[in-house]
């Protein structure tokens, strides 16, 4: 009967990491409360790294958005824009998400005047030392994947120069002031983290240049992207992140002047080679403030955040549907209408980002194994075979 | 379904001694007596001493389902020069009801079937009872987990206490 017990602990440990890797993040915070052998297994980084790359969450896709009030942030399932989890810090702090990256999610303490990072999964939560200066200044998270480390970069505008300041989180004191970046006049205020860089655009010498700081080098590169066909004279163009490549919108006018957006693809950054992927009908009256944020189920979901609109394109049969998603604080869940004209003209914005859940840790602490009733030999022993993975 | 007199038939023998035959295609559903068969073509008789009767005459039901599945999808292919798109919807669905029904098993069973899916390396049981098992934990809490699976909280208080994450954030779950 003793044997028969525990059944599931009979199973090689690399069928059950298989078993674990197919649950949401939500259920593993869960299972890690089970017993020692299933927390032990959850916890290495090498499962949280599989997690990141083969887990449930390289399928699933979902999108946080900042109510109104900014109080309380949202995670919504594109598919049915169901509202998963909702989380608020306390009732009196005003948040604003500014990204997310390897399902860390980036907001800004309008309260405490200070950025936060947050795992929404597993709740671990830092808050960053204050910014060197006051006001004016953007924020941006990336990671640097050689360190292991997470790092945000502040931004100040309306100066000349522009400054820069970088902090690592779980490394820094403080905020370092970056001195080697470009001399630029920014274009827009975007910045955006792909593949261990930030890319932002900007303008020289009437030309328009794609910079890039790599994260690990802390160093800046920049390609003129006038010279490349189909985008020479872009309007009101705009860098945004897209299942994890770099892309480039503009404005251009189709037929009899229907205002459109043309997307391209970068291919890589060194090869400097634009695809141009879709052409898309957005609405003639707002101003052109068009985020993609995600593709889902062959619809692009854009986000408007001058009319607080989520936008969805339907890519199969070139249609086009505006539909708000705000919430109803009564019953906590998004009034959806895909209809268009049913757009909410409440100018309060939104901010709203798209998103996969990890279990990747913000600051890593040097984990004592014996703490989780596991030596490490058992750990090697339960990793040393080798994984099938489909 | 007629077989050709001519299609090898081989004999698995499970931990307890019992035999079952079986035709050659169906055993090379299992990929380590495929190659078992191709290191060794005359060999017709498979000792397996991890599997237990019950366990491998569930494993042989699936791997003919299957096989059956994918001569019948080949016969109409053939039949009508190109498969059509609803016609393969259809089997395709009747074979996915056909996985949900085997599946409605005990988690002892299942577990053994997943050790015996993974011992013979049957990619397709291991998948679906893998995905069965996942199923079970997905939406749970800790405490019906343990239940569901017969485990043992091994985790002292004092260590549950440290798993209750201090974040100063407020959750309101909404599933």
């Amino acid at each position: 009967m003793q044997k028969c017990q525990e059944k599931i602990h009979d199973l090689p440990t690399d069928v059950i990491t298989e078993i674990l890797l197919r649950l949401p993040a939500r259920s593993l915070v869960q299972v890690r409360k089970v017993c020692k052998l299933w927390r032990s297994i959850t916890t290495t980084s090498y499962f949280i790294d599989m997690y990141s790359k083969y887990g449930f969450p390289s399928r699933q896709q979902y999108v946080f958005v900042s109510d109104f009030d900014r109080r309380t942030i949202s995670m919504l399932e594109p598919k049915s824009w169901r509202v998963i989890l909702k989380l608020k810090k306390c009732a009196t702090e005003s948040l604003e998400l500014l990204g997310s990256c390897k399902g860390i999610l980036c907001l800004y303490n309008y309260t405490l005047r200070c950025v936060e990072l947050l795992n929404p999964m597993t709740c671990e939560s830092i808050t960053i030392p204050k910014p060197p200066m006051e006001r004016r200044y953007l924020f941006y998270m990336g990671f640097d994947p050689s360190r292991k480390k997470f790092k945000v970069i502040c931004r100040k505008r309306f100066c000349n120069p522009e400054r820069w300041y970088i902090y690592t989180v779980g490394t820094d004191a403080r905020w370092r002031h970056l001195v080697s970046m470009p001399d630029t006049s920014c274009l827009n205020c975007e910045g955006i983290y792909s593949d261990r860089a930030l890319h932002w655009l900007g303008h020289k010498n009437g030309k328009m240049f794609l910079y890039s700081f790599d994260l690990k080098d802390e160093t800046t590169s920049s390609i003129d992207i006038t010279l490349c066909r189909d985008i020479s004279s872009p309007r009101w163009p705009r860098l945004f992140e897209l299942e994890g490549s770099i892309w480039l919108w503009s404005m251009y006018a189709r037929n009899y002047g229907e205002p459109c957006i043309g997307m391209l693809e970068m291919n890589s950054v060194l090869e400097d080679q634009w695809t141009w992927k879709y052409s898309v009908r957005v609405p003639m009256s707002p101003p052109p403030r068009w985020t993609p944020l995600l593709i889902h189920n062959e619809e692009i979901i854009f986000l408007n955040d001058r009319l607080n609109l989520l936008y969805y394109y339907d890519l199969k049969q070139d249609l086009h549907k505006g539909f708000v998603a705000c919430y109803d604080p009564e019953s906590g869940s998004p009034s959806i209408n895909r209809d268009s004209k049913a757009a909410n003209h409440d100018r309060k914005s939104v901010s709203c980002i798209a998103f996969r859940e990890s279990l990747v840790e913000i600051s890593k602490k040097k984990k004592k194994q014996r703490e989780l009733g596991c030596t490490k030999q058992m750990i090697d022993d339960a990793f040393s075979r080798p994984m099938s993975l489909r | 379904m007629a077989r050709s007199s001519t299609e090898n038939m081989i004999t698995l023998m499970s931990s307890d001694g019992e035999e079952f035959m079986v035709t050659e295609k169906v055993a090379r559903e299992c990929t380590t007596i495929r190659n078992m068969l191709e290191d060794d073509c005359v060999i017709t008789n498979i000792p397996l001493p991890n599997v237990t009767s019950d366990i491998l005459s569930m494993v042989i039901e699936y791997c003919m389902e299957h096989v059956a599945a994918a001569e019948k999808a080949a016969a109409e292919t053939a039949e009508k020069g190109s498969s059509s798109a609803p016609a393969a919807a259809k089997a395709n669905k009747d074979l996915e009801e056909w996985d949900k029904a085997f599946m409605n098993v005990d988690v002892y069973t299942l577990c053994d079937l997943i050790l015996a899916a993974n011992y013979l390396n049957v990619s397709g049981l291991l998948d679906l009872t893998i995905q069965t098992a996942a199923n079970l934990i997905k939406g749970k809490s800790p405490e019906q987990i343990r239940k569901t699976f017969h485990i043992q909280n091994d985790l002292s208080l004092e260590e549950e206490e440290k798993i209750r994450s201090q974040t100063p954030w407020a959750f309101e779950k909404s599933e």
